[in-house]
């Protein structure tokens, strides 16, 4: 909901900075009467332009799937790529708006820091941080960090694999300052047994019954997320004896395009064409 | 944060005991009510110096009344009076430190030639409380941080409450849940502009002063009075005066901007002003730093009693030394899942009134009390079974941070162990191939 805001931006409004409000109300009132001056600031959101070839190849259609992205480490750079396979399905939470300050010539600088938490509450989960002079691109930035963050959540059974999975895996612990946060597997109908920070992570995350232990100073809740988002994300960091099978060897494409190798002087490769 | 073990009836526990289904359970009680509006109460206002009060809440006069009688009875005056974040606070604040201390401690003294009446008199004493004091400076300084913090709680509140229901003040039919919603729709559905949904707080405030405007057929912009709506609608539509003047202080309030902490505004010109909305370019790496974020200590509560502690190790002692019972001690050689029906097994139990040794039921809670003191009965009877059951598994108080605390963290040391009683399936994985992100990840592989 906040990416919508920017498409505003043309009417120059929002009164953050009243100085700007002014020139752009009476420059408005000369172009053009009644209804024809509001319409013009409303634009929908502008189409996206990849600028990294991983976009490229999610615009086109290339990539099925997010995991596909996962499995091979490939770094996420673009915000919409996560939008485009998860759009509806996320949802942003604030966990806090604090203001900070700094000391400079002419007083005290107040600026906004933003902390949310995305996620779909079915295998997604990231957390993002943004500093800004107002309120709103705080949030707006720290929800772009947020998306590029997110990473897989492996769940698991306890006991029978009927139903869907519901809680983690295997024992698994994360560290982030002092603090440390281990989640251990629960029956199903237990719930979430945490204090409330981790427990509005682990349920955006998807997981639905869980056990935590916590050690360290948990009064840093900024800490805190973060462990147990590292925690979560170590559910397929960890290798299981299910994951052993084989995966299909592939030709290198070094094999594949012998021919071509030999056929061209340069050493680089030419991206593949789509 | 008060906590309460549910023995508000006595006769609750006992009943209990029939059925074995209770129902939620919970230390905290819930407070969702709304984030307050102002930090101190604003009705009764005392002056600094006698005992007449003044009500702050209606609209301005009030200030304006203590402010004046401040000046002509007390021969005070305030400086900066606009810039101070809480009057009332400043008030209070001031009153008590009044009354111990003479006031020429603090403030310091102008020598006038008038009364304060306005005739003419020689060498009258008057006095000015400024920031010069360094009390008052810090004073300041904290109540501009506290209103700080007061209006986020509430800007975020009213950012996600669904409760708000409202419906449009133009078309009749539309009805917004939520504030941001309802101000968007004000803007692109009538382009009335009170300004982006996330800049602006106490909404409902501000709506209420926009609609008795409408009422009264006065122009919001501009503030002339019109014989009738169609007539003050078209006026608003073609002097473009469907928002809110910048230049009017009294809407000041709504904006977030202005509760920022007092420094110099500096007029920067849009065409130097740099682009903030870049999301790789950090400030500094206080942008990126999650430590700074501090919240309240989470107290865990004892399973014998009321008594609250923050750190686990001291409630631990104290129930070595209150209730003789070393929980360390008793766990010592179970698994984690075990620890936790143990947990669970002793809360049900002291809520149900039945001794967690020999399950004999009490009538409530001071009876049982005497009855585990007289027997000793503050220990597990390890053998029986009682508290080995599966329906420990589920806590017995949803938000037990006892829980939270069942076993020694080793850094490093995920375990694929399957202790007893617990076998975990991990979800099923399928990997599909995708040629084009494998090239990709491939890519910096080159001869």
């Amino acid at each position: 909901m906040a990416d919508a805001a920017p498409a505003r931006g043309g009417f120059r409004g929002g009164f953050g900075s009243r100085g700007g409000a002014r020139g752009g109300g009476r420059g408005g009132r000369g172009r053009g009467r009644g209804r024809g001056r509001g319409r013009g600031g409303k634009e929908d959101s502008k189409e996206w332009v990849p600028v990294t070839k991983l976009g490229r190849l999610v615009k086109d259609g290339k990539i099925r799937t997010l995991e596909e992205i996962y499995l091979y480490s490939l770094p996420i750079k673009e915000f919409e790529i996560i939008d485009f396979f998860l759009n509806r399905l996320l949802k942003d939470e604030v966990l806090k708006i604090m203001p900070v300050q700094k000391q400079t010539r002419a007083g005290q600088r107040t600026r906004f820091k933003a902390f949310v938490a995305i996620g779909d509450s079915n295998g997604h989960i990231g957390l993002g941080v943004k500093c800004s002079k107002e309120v709103a691109t705080a949030i707006r930035g720290a929800i772009i960090l947020a998306k590029l963050s997110v990473v897989p959540v492996r769940r698991g059974y306890w006991g029978n694999k009927i139903g869907r999975p519901h809680t983690v895996p295997c024992k698994v612990s994360g560290k982030c300052g002092s603090v440390l946060v281990r989640l251990i597997p629960a029956p199903r109908g237990t719930g979430i047994v945490s204090a409330p920070v981790p427990k509005k992570l682990l349920q955006m995350a998807g997981i639905d019954d869980c056990y935590t232990t916590t050690r360290g100073s948990t009064t840093t809740l900024g800490n805190f997320a973060k462990a147990t988002y590292a925690a979560i994300a170590k559910t397929y960091a960890f290798l299981t004896p299910d994951l052993w099978k084989d995966l299909p060897l592939n030709k290198t494409p070094y094999q594949e395009f012998a021919d071509f190798l030999d056929k061209t002087n340069k050493t680089g490769q030419r991206v593949i064409e789509m | 944060m008060s906590t309460q073990l549910s023995n508000a009836n006595d006769d609750e526990g006992g009943e209990a005991s029939k059925s074995t289904i209770i129902g939620p359970l919970n230390f905290t009680k819930d407070s969702s009510t709304d984030p307050p509006t102002s930090l101190v109460d604003e009705r009764t206002v005392p002056c600094m110096f006698c005992s007449n009060t003044y009500d702050f809440h209606t609209a301005d006069n009030g200030s304006d009344q203590c402010l004046a009688h401040l000046y002509l009875v007390h021969r005070l005056v305030v400086a900066d009076v606009k810039e101070i974040a809480c009057l009332p606070s400043y008030c209070y604040y001031w009153k008590e430190k009044f009354a111990h201390e003479p006031v020429e401690k603090y403030c310091s003294s102008m020598l006038l030639n008038q009364l304060p009446d306005g005739t003419s008199s020689p060498n009258e004493k008057y006095f000015l409380l400024s920031d010069v004091e360094p009390l008052d400076y810090e004073l300041r300084q904290r109540l501009r941080r506290e209103k700080l913090e007061l209006v986020l709680t509430r800007h975020q509140f009213e950012r996600t409450d669904r409760n708000f229901y409202r419906g449009c003040l133009y078309c009749r039919d539309y009805r917004a849940e939520t504030r941001p919603e309802f101000v968007s729709h004000l803007y692109t559905k009538h382009f009335l502009l009170l300004g982006k949904p996330e800049h602006l707080v106490f909404v409902d405030e501000l709506i209420e002063i926009v609609q008795d405007k409408l009422n009264r057929l006065i122009c919001l912009f501009c503030e002339k009075l019109f014989k009738d709506r169609p007539t003050l609608k078209e006026h608003m539509r073609k002097k473009g005066h469907k928002r809110i003047n910048p230049d009017n202080h009294y809407y000041d309030r709504f904006f977030l901007v202005n509760y920022r902490l007092k420094q110099k505004p500096e007029y920067v010109p849009i065409a130097k002003r740099k682009e903030e909305s870049r999301v790789f370019a950090s400030d500094s790496d206080s942008d990126s730093d999650w430590s700074d974020w501090n919240g309240e200590e989470q107290t865990t509560t004892c399973l014998f009693c009321t008594h609250a502690e923050a750190n686990v190790d001291t409630l631990k002692r104290h129930m070595v030394a209150k209730h003789t019972f070393d929980f360390d001690q008793t766990v010592a050689d179970m698994s984690f899942y075990q620890r936790v029906k143990v947990v669970n097994f002793i809360r049900r139990q002291m809520h149900i009134r039945k001794c967690i040794a020999c399950g004999e039921q009490c009538p409530d809670y001071e009876s049982l009390c005497k009855h585990l003191a007289e027997l000793n009965h503050f220990r597990l009877d390890k053998e029986a079974g009682a508290w080995d059951q599966p329906e420990y598994f589920f806590p017995t108080y949803e938000d037990d941070q006892f829980l939270c605390h069942l076993e020694e963290v080793d850094n490093e040391r995920d375990e694929l162990s399957q202790e007893e009683g617990s076998i975990v399936i991990s979800e099923s994985v399928t990997a599909s191939i995708n040629l084009d992100a494998e090239s990709l990840s491939l890519e910096n592989f080159k001869l």
